[in-house]
């Protein structure tokens, strides 16, 4: 499975993993892994570990995210990205959207 | 079932056999037809186009591996399941009644259950075949009308988006044809002023969703340099709007560039793209950083508030024998040249092909024809304010009537992106290049 989601036990956090290309193929899995109707958690962490491709539809995918999120006021952490992944968040200047590390 | 009532040719020179076989299938439900031998068989088959046919493989007159060649080749694409009927056991045989296109066989003495499971086995074959056919058809006609109205959208997105000087003499660029539409998008303009703005951009994803938000972006490009407003505030209308129509998920890395020929000066935003280079005639690259978020994300673009450094502003030190080149390498390349020297130019361009044809194949070159020099009115420099340069060159003071022996640097700096920001050195009698290649 390239996507796998988590909730943290106090419901407070949902981490979703993305392996492999993180591409418009996983546009629905992307979704479905957060927008559930059972769950509200408070922070998102995006692990970017098992990533080794990131393009721009995944940029949007990750715009689409922090839009129900909450927008601004969105939580969202992107971890464990490499360093190919970390240019592209880089150049996008996602930094100013998303908290990266 | 109606829809499961065949046309079924049987052709067996037995008249015995002919018999049972016909009773059998006609039990079935089929309207049978029959022939004596391959020729027969042929004949009917061209008239009745019969879907399913048994096939007897040794006949007088045509024999059925000649008779099913013939059948397979007038049936075309269709799938017209032939079964030979055999007596033959060899394996040899039994291997030729497939290789003329049998699709199966059937051992004589008959056995009236097997045939009747081979000939619905085959019908859903034949099934099969015709509806992948005709699904084929079905998607090669949706394909050729999005093409078509393709081709029709094309015109008109490149009526907007083709609208500016693109196809100045000073302008330069490739596109990919990998598709009628992509995301890409160069757009050139000239304000009042004479300054030219190149706009090179790059949507999220492909195809028609991705060049559909190119055509606001032309129309507010086109329009606010027309009226002569200044990088900053094209920028934020550009933003506004896409943030505006653009569904979320969707934006447009871009590169903005403008290029006073007058000032020398050249002004870059970067909001998304991989870094652009500007190349220096003595061969070192400044890098041009995307700094900003891409275009369409946030309704406020919070960078471009902070005046000082919403734009980069390159002052070219051009010395009036080098060309000097403003190179953004995107999804898309492009690169600017500005030179004074023809022939030196003309080379640089060849370079940026040499490059860009390392990066991309297939692309379309258009030639470049340099203006004439055109003499300005000496511009006295003022000192540039900022302080929070990338990076200090020399800064040279004065104005040179002629293109000089004497070699002037510029100063190169982030500043205030205000248009009406003067530029170095007082620049008299340059020719200007300006490559743009975009795939």
């Amino acid at each position: 499975m390239a996507i796998s989601s988590q909730l943290s036990s106090d419901g407070q956090e949902l981490t979703i993993s993305i392996q492999g290309r993180f591409d418009f193929s996983l546009h629905q899995a992307f979704r479905d892994a957060y927008e559930r109707a059972d769950i509200r958690p408070r922070r998102y962490v995006i692990d970017l570990e098992g990533t080794n491709y990131l393009d721009s539809s995944a940029l949007g995918m990750l715009l689409l995210l922090r839009d129900y999120a909450g927008g601004d006021d969105a939580l969202i952490s992107l971890i464990n990205c490499n360093p190919d992944v970390r240019k592209i968040l880089g150049i996008s200047n996602f930094g100013q959207l998303f908290q990266i590390s | 079932m109606a829809s499961d009532r065949l046309v079924v040719l049987i052709a067996e020179d037995s008249p015995a056999d002919r018999m049972l076989l016909s009773t059998i299938v006609a039990r079935e439900g089929h309207r049978v037809l029959t022939a004596a031998n391959g020729l027969e068989a042929v004949a009917l088959f061209e008239q009745e186009r019969p879907q399913l046919v048994l096939m007897d493989a040794l006949m007088p007159v045509m024999d059925g591996f000649e008779a099913a060649r013939r059948i397979k080749q007038m049936a075309g694409e269709a799938l017209v399941p032939v079964i030979f009927l055999t007596s033959l056991t060899e394996s040899e045989a039994l291997v030729r009644c497939l290789e003329a296109g049998g699709d199966d066989f059937l051992a004589k003495p008959y056995n009236r259950v097997i045939l009747v499971a081979k000939i619905k086995a085959m019908e859903r074959l034949r099934r099969l075949q015709a509806t992948v056919l005709e699904q084929r058809d079905l998607i090669a006609r949706h394909n050729e009308h999005l093409l078509s109205e393709q081709r029709v959208a094309k015109a008109v997105f490149d009526k907007v988006a083709h609208s500016g000087c693109l196809d100045a003499p000073n302008i330069r660029y490739l596109q990919s044809p990998h598709a009628l539409f992509n995301g890409d998008l160069l757009l050139a303009a000239y304000n009042p002023s004479g300054d030219m703005y190149v706009l090179l951009g790059d949507f999220t994803g492909h195809g028609l969703p991705a060049a559909i938000g190119a055509m606001p972006l032309a129309e507010v490009f086109y329009g606010m340099a027309a009226k002569g407003h200044s990088m900053p505030e094209i920028l934020r209308e550009m933003n506004a709007k896409l943030k505006r129509i653009l569904p979320v998920g969707v934006f447009c890395c871009a590169t903005l560039a403008s290029v006073s020929f007058q000032r020398r000066t050249l002004k870059v935003w970067n909001g998304g793209l991989p870094d652009g280079y500007l190349l220096r005639a003595d061969g070192s690259r400044e890098p041009l950083v995307s700094r900003h978020l891409p275009l369409g994300v946030l309704a406020l673009e919070v960078a471009l508030e902070r005046d000082g450094e919403a734009v980069q502003v390159l002052r070219d030190p051009g010395d009036g024998r080098r060309a000097h080149h403003l190179e953004v390498v995107v999804g898309l390349i492009a690169r600017v040249v500005v030179g004074d020297d023809v022939l030196r130019g003309q080379r640089a361009i060849r370079g940026v092909e040499a490059d860009a044809e390392r990066i991309h194949a297939g692309q379309i070159v258009h030639p470049v024809r340099v203006p004439e020099p055109q003499r300005l009115p000496a511009v006295l420099p003022r000192p540039a304010r900022s302080g929070t340069a990338v990076e200090q060159h020399e800064v040279v003071a004065g104005v040179q009537p002629e293109p000089a022996e004497v070699e002037r640097h510029g100063q190169t700096g982030l500043s205030r992106a205000d248009d009406h920001d003067g530029g170095v050195g007082g620049t008299v009698g340059h020719a200007h290049q300006a490559t743009c290649r975009v795939r």
